[in-house]
């Protein structure tokens, strides 16, 4: 954990900002509406050592698209969005135990689950998004945006559909479904509803920096290990069946054919086939890399060092501290105002930011061979 | 002993109707390189995969005869175990990783070996630089361009310390820089530690210097020779060989080196044949002064162009100086910054993976015909077929030909990476035939010797913006980057080998 991450000052500076409307209207022209946008735009403003990093080689990111050392965001936006490029030029400094950050995500997780109080709620999401930013690559903010997306949805249907409760902010005419009074009850349990999915999902998106699922693998028993590795192949094809649909859409794009959902069935075979395909490949490499072919030995076993068993320790506290002064539970539907919650809890929450500390305290050194 | 010997195999792929591999005995003695040439699909792939027991163990399918490698029977031994003796570098360089970052990948043969950490740390170390890749060390895979990944690629299989190393067109999905690189690291391998070198490759030109022997596969069969022996029974070879079977020449040159011994007797002889001018059609595309950049970067800086209904247009240029922008520009898939862009006919583009293009089940619902006698050959050939199971020539003809017939503007982004001659004319003959018929055609590449054979017109572009155009004797002769082998020999005006008359002293 002593560095996660890969940051840099200029990194902080440069990743926050936006392109100009000048930079590129006809893109934003191209894809408004479209929800791939705002990802394309969030890896689009990689910082200035992620660009520069590629120059050697002529800014490539992958070999779908050569031309032009220019960053390849708007590349991919531009035109034909390829799969293997999904994921920002960084280097891999990540020396986390994962160990610890699954004690640190299961706390979190268990704090997220068993409180719905607004207080606990605001305070958890303050604390993982610090968690998040002090390990945040160029690109990642995308399970972020996911999350809000998420959360807007049960405030939508809980308004739209549940009648109950007594604070009542206007009534429509009986209309069917939608008819009656619409409360402020509704509105609450909708948005303690998303409020949680929206936690879980910022708790994924720290996982998904901090861990790796090599590192993982490496953790189980020897006789897992084969069976952890294909598991873990298996899931790496999903970002890239998602880019092979996005490949696939634009390219009947530009062969003038329809896009849309409607014509989802036709994407469906060469996706299916592109990810065999894919599937034969890997297998053919990893006998050819001699997997399975004699005991394993590891080049760069995980350490457990100092924050590692302060995080975990941090991880332990949070969850007995919950346990021991009840987070108070909350229904908007019997009892409209939340109830504070206990310095007792509050502190035990606070102990989870512990990680967001560590990771911008502490020195930030390559990896344990160095 | 051989290192490795292969002896009366024969293979058919589970439900072929043919044989990939018919009665095919070769050796290979250690410190040899070899050439694995054949038209695409002829079974170079096969036999590159027989070394390492992929073929059958992976495969399946009918397997006769057999394959020693170092004393282990390959239909014995499974693949797994053959990996640390044949070190095998595949085609598609984004997809032969197994792991997340560039020293992990490095390892991980090794600790498949079971090796103790102090020697697996060695191997790595000794590996990062032989291959050149110590600033790619620390790199997330999926951040490295496809010439790096193939460098990683080829690391990753040597710190196993193999006895032979095969590579598999390992260059055709990267444009020449990256394969330049690529190849840089396979001559390094072959002079500096004498490794055992087998490759399939269609730039042949790079490596016929170093070679020892070309196989030469044709439907199954191969025929084994000395470089110069087998270059001279015809297929791919280098364009000085090409000249040199067309003058006469005694002796075979491999490379330009050794060309040159013969070249000085034709100094002072120049072309003789006019240079057709093909900008007399209507103008169907025209672009001013356009600006265009990326996130703050330029990429065009006032380009300007005209394209010609009937003409076949090439756009060359280094890697970055803005060709494939300057195709979304005509193609309206970028907009212009500033500048003028006008075009009068549709447009169609064909992007670099033209595999993109493909998503219908047969070729002829590719094509959007009903009947099968309306396709023209090869394309009724394969009407039934599925696109994707086609060999990349035949996927680039036929996305080609599924362009819009409407379309009077035709752009293409290199659309002969990894193709081979036979198949590269091929793809020109249907870029053509779509001029002939009044559309005009616009391809950016790298390949120079392409581009000299079938271009009416070349435009060199560089920092976004284009500094030469004209017709290619023009324009590629007498250019350090942008010439011909048979230019760089002969000099000016001379640009393949079919130029040079056969009474040229």
């Amino acid at each position: 954990m002593r560095d996660c991450g890969t940051r840099s000052d200029a990194e902080w500076g440069n990743s926050t900002r936006r392109p100009r409307d000048g930079d590129c209207p006809v893109i934003a022209e191209r894809f408004a509406g479209n929800s791939s946008c705002s990802i394309g735009i969030e890896r689009g403003v990689g910082p200035a050592r992620y660009r520069g990093e590629r120059d050697p080689d002529g800014g490539q990111t992958g070999i779908g698209e050569r031309d032009d050392s220019l960053p390849g965001i708007w590349r991919e936006r531009s035109s034909v969005a390829w799969p293997g490029r999904l994921e920002p030029a960084a280097e891999i400094t990540l020396n986390c135990h994962p160990l610890t950050w699954l004690a640190w995500g299961s706390a979190a997780l268990g704090l997220t689950i068993t409180s719905r109080n607004p207080y606990v709620q605001v305070l958890l999401l303050l604390i993982f998004i610090n968690v998040w930013f002090a390990y945040r690559r160029p690109g990642a903010g995308l399970s972020l945006r996911l999350g809000l997306m998420l959360a807007t949805l049960p405030i939508v249907f809980d308004l739209a559909f549940s009648r109950f409760g007594t604070h009542v902010m206007f009534s429509l005419p009986s209309l069917p479904v939608v008819g009656g009074p619409w409360t402020v009850e509704a509105l609450v349990f909708g948005a303690t509803t998303g409020a949680a999915l929206l936690l879980t999902v910022t708790v994924f998106a720290v996982l998904q920096l901090t861990v790796r699922s090599a590192d993982v693998l490496k953790l189980l028993p020897r006789p897992l290990y084969r069976t952890g590795t294909v598991v873990s192949l298996a899931l790496a094809f999903v970002p890239q069946a998602v880019g092979s649909v996005r490949v696939i859409a634009e390219a009947r794009r530009l062969r003038g054919k329809p896009g849309g959902w409607r014509r989802a069935p036709a994407l469906l075979l060469p996706l299916l086939l592109t990810t065999l395909e894919r599937a034969l490949q890997y297998a053919e490499s990893l006998d050819a890399r001699g997997f399975g072919s004699a005991g394993r030995s590891r080049y760069r076993p995980v350490s457990f060092g100092a924050p590692d068993g302060m995080t975990m320790v941090a991880a332990g506290i949070a969850m007995a501290g919950l346990a021991l002064s009840h987070a108070p539970s909350y229904d908007p539907y019997l009892t409209l105002a939340p109830a504070i919650p206990s310095i007792t809890t509050i502190a035990s929450l606070l102990v989870l930011g512990l990680p967001a500390a560590l990771g911008i305290v502490l020195p930030r050194h390559a990896t344990d061979l160095d | 002993m051989p290192l490795i010997s292969i002896d009366t195999v024969s293979y058919q792929y589970p439900a072929a109707n043919q044989r990939a591999l018919s009665e095919v005995s070769l050796t290979v003695e250690p410190g040899e390189v070899i050439l694995v040439r054949g038209p695409s699909g002829s079974g170079k792939s096969t036999l590159l995969r027989c070394l390492n027991g992929l073929v059958p163990h992976s495969t399946g399918g009918t397997f006769a005869g057999t394959v020693t490698v170092a004393g282990m029977d390959t239909r014995n031994t499974p693949p797994r175990m053959l990996g640390s003796r044949v070190g095998f570098v595949f085609q598609h360089p984004e997809r032969q990783f197994i792991l997340e970052d560039v020293e992990a990948e490095l390892a991980f043969g090794l600790e498949n070996l079971g090796l103790a950490r102090p020697l697996m740390r060695k191997r790595i170390e000794e590996v990062i630089d032989q291959v050149g890749i110590q600033p790619l060390r620390r790199r997330r895979i999926a951040s490295l361009s496809g010439g790096e990944r193939q460098r990683v690629a080829i690391a990753a299989v040597l710190a196993m310390h193999p006895q032979a190393i095969a590579l598999d067109e390992p260059t055709s999905q990267l444009d020449p820089q990256a394969a330049e690189d690529v190849l840089q690291v396979v001559s390094r391998l072959v002079a500096e530690l004498g490794m055992t070198t087998l490759v399939a490759e269609h730039r042949i030109e790079r490596i016929a210097p170093f070679l020892d022997r070309v196989w030469s596969l044709q439907s199954g069969r191969v025929e084994d020779a000395e470089p110069r022996t087998a270059f001279q029974g015809g297929g791919a070879r280098p364009p000085v060989v090409d000249l040199a079977a067309r003058l006469g020449w005694t002796e075979i040159p491999l490379g330009l080196r050794e060309a040159r011994r013969y070249a000085p007797r034709l100094r002072g002889v120049r072309p003789t044949a006019p240079v057709v001018s093909t900008t007399d059609g209507p103008l169907v595309a025209r672009l001013d002064g356009v600006d265009f950049s990326y996130n703050g970067r330029a990429a065009l800086r006032g380009a300007s162009l005209r394209l010609h209904a009937g003409e076949m247009a090439v756009l060359m240029g280094r890697n970055g100086s803005g060709k494939t922008t300057l195709l979304k520009v005509i193609a309206g898939m970028v907009r212009a910054q500033r500048g003028r862009v006008e075009s009068t006919r549709p447009v169609a583009f064909v992007p670099q993976d033209a595999d993109t293009l493909l998503f219908a089940s047969t070729v002829r619902d590719e094509l959007n015909t009903g009947l099968q006698s309306d396709l023209p050959a090869p394309f009724s050939e394969w009407s039934d077929r599925y696109p994707r199971d086609l060999s990349a020539g035949e996927r680039q003809q036929v996305a080609i030909a599924a362009l819009d017939p409407g379309a009077g503007i035709v752009l293409l982004d290199e659309p002969t990476r990894g193709l081979d001659p036979d198949v590269k004319a091929l793809v020109a003959l249907g870029l053509r035939r779509r001029a002939a018929a009044g559309a005009a055609v616009l391809v950016a590449t790298h390949d120079v010797e392409w581009a000299a054979r079938f271009a009416d017109r070349v435009l060199l572009v560089a920092d976004g913006e284009i500094y030469a155009e004209g017709p290619p004797r023009d324009v590629l002769s007498d250019s350090l980057v942008f010439s011909t082998q048979v230019n760089k020999l002969l000099g000016a005006g001379w640009l393949l080998p079919e130029d040079v008359p056969v009474t040229a002293p």
